[in-house]
């Protein structure tokens, strides 16, 4: 204990309380841009790209890159990436075997891997310092069109030339006037839009008559888009049925319709029905289990960093290393269980339980 | 001012069950680490997978809530 309250160690402690609480009150960063649609950030003529999809690319060229970099020199006594592959896919084959069972998990084996590998990597790209916060300048007025940001802030030249938005600068809020009025102005383009029958031209929008800014994050983490959750729900539910239908034939479809577990008619519709929607609830629950949580992740790390700037937002990264990889498991487990659920036929099941 | 309400009340009555979910799904991974030491690892990896399946109904509430917060009901902003 006297070793830890040596007058260096207080020193150094009391040092980096000052900056934390230093940082707190001088460092005034603004609070980013919590919108719920992925902004646009790249325009190719008519196709807009968001930085969501920009984040989903990159985390597939990480996973192909790394596949090929793995394997390109195979060797009998792993060494290196190749070592480290091994045991990262050694260790969950194990763990989908015991889930899955010996005659399945071949079959089953490669979409797990590939949904967790995929989604490991989107959600630990969007935590790379930056991420969230290097982007295009877009003019209040705009952002509140597009997506009702309502308090935008001063712009001040950094250094390198490069553009800051500052807190202490100063920040404005739209008022209920200037929001109406802005309304007013985006229904007259669209209208004016369609008049023009989809000669839709995105004006450049880089200076903003108010002089209040806010960023859009040339990356964002990938999840934080309903729609990423929502395709790979819909991939893991269809291939479901897919890899039913493979095991059990037409009979797969027995479950939904004429289950004829009880004799009774009434009951087994019911639970035909129950089965079928399920089916649909299974897509709810992947997409929102997945978008809820990256999505409040980064808003966690949005406030903490805002109120804290130094020290403080650390271990809630860490917090969010740990979720976003156990998000990209539990889609992937998930996906595997209910495959093998697919393949059990329904009067077997009944009998050996 | 007023219209946080709902959200807030979304969330914090949502956030409810999953915690004492939470709660006694630990407990009962405790109480089985205790009895038995040497299952450790197994009981925490499936206590940490029914974690994630109960806070899941959590962020349902919570997703409601942003929903309400950014997205908002059509003619009521």
């Amino acid at each position: 204990m006297r070793k830890l309250l040596s007058p260096r160690n207080i020193v150094i402690a009391l040092a980096v309380l000052g900056v934390m609480l230093a940082s707190a009150i001088l460092v005034r960063i603004p609070l980013p841009v919590i919108v719920l649609p992925a902004e646009p950030v790249i325009y190719l003529g008519n196709i807009k790209l968001t930085n969501t999809f920009v984040a989903t690319l990159i985390a597939d060229l990480t996973v192909i890159v790394l596949a090929v970099l793995a394997t390109r020199k195979m060797r009998d006594v792993p060494q290196g990436l190749q070592n480290l592959a091994e045991w990262f896919v050694e260790a969950f084959y194990n763990l989908s075997e015991d889930v899955a069972g010996k005659a399945n998990v071949k079959k089953f084996f490669p979409i797990f891997m590939t949904i967790l590998l995929f989604l490991l990597f989107c959600n630990w790209w969007g935590l790379i310092p930056g991420a969230d916060s290097i982007g295009r300048l877009e003019p209040l007025e705009y952002a509140f069109q597009a997506a009702g940001v309502t308090t935008g802030y001063k712009k001040i030249e950094g250094p390198l030339g490069v553009a800051l938005l500052s807190a202490r600068a100063g920040s404005y809020t739209l008022s209920a006037e200037e929001q109406a009025k802005l309304k007013e102005e985006k229904a007259k383009k669209a209208e004016k839009a369609e008049a023009e029958h989809g000669a839709k031209k995105e004006d450049a929008h880089h200076e903003s008559e108010l002089g209040y800014y806010v960023i859009a994050p040339y990356l964002r983490p990938a999840a934080t888009d309903l729609n990423l959750g929502l395709a790979l729900a819909l991939i893991s539910v269809f291939w479901t049925q897919v890899v039913g239908v493979r095991a059990l034939g037409g009979g797969y479809f027995r479950k939904f319709f004429l289950p004829s577990m009880t004799g009774m008619k009434l009951i087994d519709l019911i639970v035909g029905l129950l089965e079928l929607v399920s089916e649909f609830a299974k897509i709810i629950s992947f997409t929102f289990r997945l978008f809820g949580n990256i999505f409040a992740g980064m808003v966690l790390l949005f406030v903490m960093s805002f109120l804290i700037p130094f020290l403080v937002p650390l271990p809630f990264y860490m917090l969010e290393l740990f979720v976003g990889f156990m998000q990209a498991f539990v889609f992937a487990i998930l996906t595997l269980i209910f495959m093998t659920m697919a393949t059990v036929s329904h009067e077997h099941g009944e009998e050996h339980h | 001012m007023v219209q946080f309400l709902a959200p807030a009340l979304a969330i914090g009555l949502g956030a409810l069950g999953p915690g004492i979910g939470i709660g006694l799904l630990v407990m009962g991974a405790m109480q089985a680490i205790g009895r038995n030491p040497e299952a450790a690892g197994e009981i925490r990896t499936n206590m940490i997978l029914g974690i994630v399946f109960t806070e899941a109904i959590a962020i349902y509430a919570l997703v409601v809530a942003l929903l309400m917060i950014f997205v908002g009901a059509p003619g009521l902003s």
